[in-house]
């Protein structure tokens, strides 16, 4: 989230697209209601089918799924037509204004430079006219044909409302009403929420349905400001930490990005991401890059990095290609992988095509699964009948299940949407013979190093040299981590001009802006530092005092980065710093500092009129509309379907096959063999979780698997009485990748959609069940699904697929 | 004497006894549930079944979200 739960009840217009937080987050849902209750705030819908989140929403449309590009490009369009931009905001805080390059282009559903033969682009076109100064040229009257304003206007022009009826099935008229609304919080004292979910991201054009929202929140000058933002409500606890921590195949802690193959060099490494600001007096932040690397390198390291051996640049992997999710078991199936520790990670239920995942595993030598529930994954082996119908007999896969202690039953800290760390208590002991995860890999850790000293290897070094000072080396505690990824100094640091000492050596750092890049400090994750500071472990806060009444609870546990709870938040005050809602206000310039009730997103002695702009992680100082080469596929949000689509063509580029779906996905052999088409499987699928339950987890709870006991689809009136089904009677549901069985709901809340003059209905396939727990055995919801995944995350594609589905 | 917001305060929050402990018949409580607010996420559902320790049979479903579909006299291992 850019703002955080809380904020939410300052929102006057809520969008939920892409996510059913009534149901998915019924907790934090609690500040919609507030906000509708003393806001008036009215509530906005847009999904496939008719969620309890539209239950109490004031206006609800429907979507085909996958169209939502479509959807928020027309709104794009409408504001940009209609003028209800917040001037003031864009011209200032944004990139409208900047020339882009003669030779970029956009032709037929395809951006200039694009290679057919490997699905991927040349981008050197995808950038700003750079002038003689080094800066990027602008025009501030926006009337160059080449400013992004001029481009935009001309991209989106093909949105329009008969385009979102054609394509997205949507009513024009429904659609006008959303917009309408939308473009109310145009105005500077207006705010719109959105708040969106793995509804958005389980796409192969994923990441761009969420720049498409971004971008209209731009317009609408919202990002930055109290009850506005791009809300990402997190599908796991803890899951926004495992991102920030970088425990993506492609991430270092902090969202430092692996070095690829290419980049042996330290120094040319650390060049090509601590960016140069693009235009004059910009605070270009990731220019600090090296202060945080070297410090996270002393935290894994300690005195075996050094600035001889570049901080030991050379312990770290060099990536020959992404090892994301999908590209794994591609390895797997193909033989290619020996061994798998499967930790709080139940791929069977959680990965694309189920039938593809138990061959992957069944050709491993060895499977080690960390996790407090008997999951799937640690049964792939054993025959569950129509469920799971293997032959142990033919599986030689040897597995280890090691039994965890789950959140409850340990300390530590859990981040959560709002980019909260908050510290947690042991309730109770683990039982049985569970241990803890940090036991269980501090004792790992210490039979592989044995291994190495006394047997040698390829490269010893990466794992000898660790830095791995905890009491006991066998079984590291929670906080001991929590302040080794906040950070430390290492040696007496003195302020440069006064030569004073202002921290001591072993001293824990206040945050990120003592950092050094000469190994005189540590901290695991830059962007937690502080967390753990000098007065002890601020994620311990429990002081939710609110003096100014709008949800700014500064002392209640921490927030990444530097507690600060909105993002960008120097974009709430106009250019002359002061607040375009002065009964929101976060904070504003008082002619010395920038102070208020937030901690300010900013240089924070930096006056107004010397035009530093408010989003300071970005070299050019201002929001992005044209992203250049930052994404794989396109610099603007295009609309592609899905890679199983119920159309032939793409609504958008009727003559453009190489536009039909997303021309930059990555997709293996296999993967497109697997996939089915509209004639045989006719019906658009969707997977998503219902309130009873979490995920996989729950159905091993007896209370869960009572108000939820049995696995079921959702179809609608129309479709179950084309197929002569009634509410109860067990249905097939076949995708060409395998089928399952399950109970039918017959609901009216799945509406048939009138697609480029087709009836297209859909199916729900809510994902709980498998056949493992206490609630009644069942199909794995991912035997249906393809494995292809968004073009620039890999997230696969569960939310749009085709299936076939017939009475039993 | 009507009842006072804090007296139903005092009997429906958290740091009373158990219902099964209180004296049933000078306490009695009612609850005002607004189906305008309401999704039906069962949270009550299950608070209930929680607080006053009942457990029903794993059941099956029969077309509908509704689950447990009707009250049962046999309560669950």
């Amino acid at each position: 989230m850019t703002n955080h739960w809380v904020d939410i009840k300052n929102a006057d217009v809520v969008l939920v697209m892409g996510g059913n937080s009534a149901e998915a987050h019924p907790c934090g849902f609690k500040w919609v209601t507030e906000a509708k209750a003393h806001n008036k705030a009215r509530l906005i819908v847009v999904d496939p089918r008719f969620t309890r989140t539209a239950s109490v929403a004031d206006v609800y449309a429907p979507v085909r799924t996958g169209t939502d590009i479509v959807f928020l490009g027309a709104v794009i369009n409408y504001l940009l037509t209609n003028d209800k931009i917040q001037h003031d905001y864009v011209r200032n805080y944004t990139d409208l204004t900047f020339l882009v390059r003669d030779d970029f282009g956009f032709d037929a559903g395809l951006f200039s430079g694009y290679d057919a033969d490997h699905h991927s682009y040349d981008k050197a076109s995808w950038n700003y006219q750079i002038g003689p100064d080094g800066y990027v040229k602008t025009d501030t009257t926006l009337a160059h044909p080449r400013c992004v304003y001029q481009l935009m206007k001309q991209h989106y022009a093909r949105y329009t409302p008969e385009m979102v009826e054609r394509a997205c099935g949507t009513p024009a008229a429904k659609f006008l009403q959303i917009a309408e609304l939308i473009a109310s919080t145009s105005s500077a004292t207006r705010a719109m929420t959105v708040l969106y979910a793995l509804g958005w991201t389980q796409h192969s054009i994923g990441s761009q349905i969420i720049r498409s929202a971004a971008m209209m929140q731009l317009l609408l000058g919202n990002i930055g400001v109290a009850g506005g933002g791009m809300n990402a409500l997190r599908g796991h606890s803890n899951i926004q930490g495992l991102t920030d921590l970088g425990l993506m195949s492609n991430l270092l802690p902090g969202y430092i990005t692996l070095p690829s193959e290419a980049e042996q060099d330290y120094d040319k490494y650390i060049a090509a991401r601590a960016f140069k600001p693009l235009r004059p007096n910009q605070l270009s932040y990731w220019q600090n890059l090296d202060k945080f690397f070297v410090s996270f390198m002393k935290a894994w390291w300690g005195d075996a990095a050094t600035a001889e051996n570049h901080w030991g640049y050379d312990y770290l992997p060099k990536l020959d290609k992404p090892y994301d999710l999908l590209q794994s078991f591609e390895l797997m199936a193909q033989g290619k992988m020996n061994g798998f520790i499967c930790q709080g990670f139940n791929p069977i239920g959680a990965a694309p095509n189920k039938a593809k995942i138990n061959a992957g595993l069944a050709k491993l030598k060895f499977l080690v699964i960390m996790d407090p529930l008997a999951t799937e994954t640690s049964e792939f082996w054993r025959n569950y009948g129509e469920h799971n119908d293997v032959d142990p007999k033919q599986i030689q896969t040897e597995v280890f299940r090691l039994p965890t202690s789950c959140f409850a039953e340990e300390n530590g800290s859990l981040v959560n949407s709002a980019r909260w760390l908050q510290w947690h208590y042991k309730g109770a002991d683990p039982p049985g013979e569970a241990r803890s995860d940090l036991r269980i890999m501090g004792e790992l850790h210490a039979r592989l190093r044995e291994l190495y000293q006394t047997q040698g290897g390829a490269y010893p070094d990466p794992i000898l040299k660790l830095s791995w000072s905890y009491a006991n080396p066998s079984s590291p505690e929670p906080d001991e981590l929590a302040r080794e990824y906040s950070g430390k100094a290492l040696k007496d640091l003195t302020d440069a001009s006064t030569s004073q000492v202002t921290r001591k050596a072993g001293e824990q750092l206040a945050g990120f802006a003592e950092l050094r890049n000469d190994g005189s400090t540590a901290s695991g994750c830059w962007i937690f530092c502080g967390a753990w500071g000098p007065s002890g472990n601020l994620m311990a806060r429990r002081d939710n005092s609110d003096p100014t009444g709008i949800g700014q609870t500064l002392n209640w546990a921490f927030a990444w980065p530097a507690n600060r709870r909105i993002l960008y938040n120097r974009a709430s005050c106009d250019p002359g710093g002061n607040p375009y809602n002065a009964q929101r206000r976060l904070i504003s310039w008082n002619g010395t500092v920038w102070s208020g009730v937030d901690v300010p997103d900013y240089k924070v002695d930096e006056a107004p009129a010397l035009g530093m702009g408010p989003f300071i992680m970005n070299p050019e100082g201002v929001a992005r509309f044209f992203v250049r080469d930052t994404m794989v596929d396109g610099p603007f949000p295009e609309h592609y379907e899905p890679l199983e689509s119920p159309l032939a063509v793409n609504p958008l580029h009727p003559q453009q096959p190489l536009a039909y779906n997303n021309p930059a996905v990555r997709v293996f052999q296999d993967d497109r063999a697997a996939f089915g088409k509209a004639d045989k499987f006719p019906h658009a699928a969707t997977t998503y979780r219902l309130t009873e339950h979490f995920h996989f987890w729950t159905k091993h709870v007896r209370l869960n698997a009572i108000v939820q006991p049995e696995q079921f689809v959702e179809i609608g009136e129309a479709l179950a009485s084309d197929l002569g089904i009634k509410g109860g009677d067990w249905v097939k549901v076949e995708s060409n990748r395998g089928y399952i069985k399950a109970v039918a709901v017959v609901t009216k809340r799945l509406k048939p959609l009138q697609i480029e003059g087709k009836t297209v209905h859909h199916v729900g396939i809510p994902i709980h069940w498998g056949f493992t727990g206490l609630a009644k055995p069942g199909f794995m919801a991912n035997t249906l699904t393809p494995a292809v995944g968004d073009a620039n995350s890999q997230t696969p594609e569960f939310k749009s697929f085709l299936v076939r589905v017939e009475k039993l | 004497m009507a009842l006072q917001s804090l007296d139903i305060v005092r009997r429906s929050a958290t740091s009373q006894p158990p219902p099964g402990v209180r004296d049933a018949a000078s306490d009695q409580v009612a609850k005002l549930i607004d189906v305008t607010k309401c999704i039906g996420c069962k949270a009550c559902q299950v608070a209930c079944m929680e607080w006053n320790d009942l457990r029903d049979q794993i059941g099956t479903n029969t077309g509908s979200y509704n689950n447990p579909p009707d009250l049962t006299d046999s309560p669950g291992p």
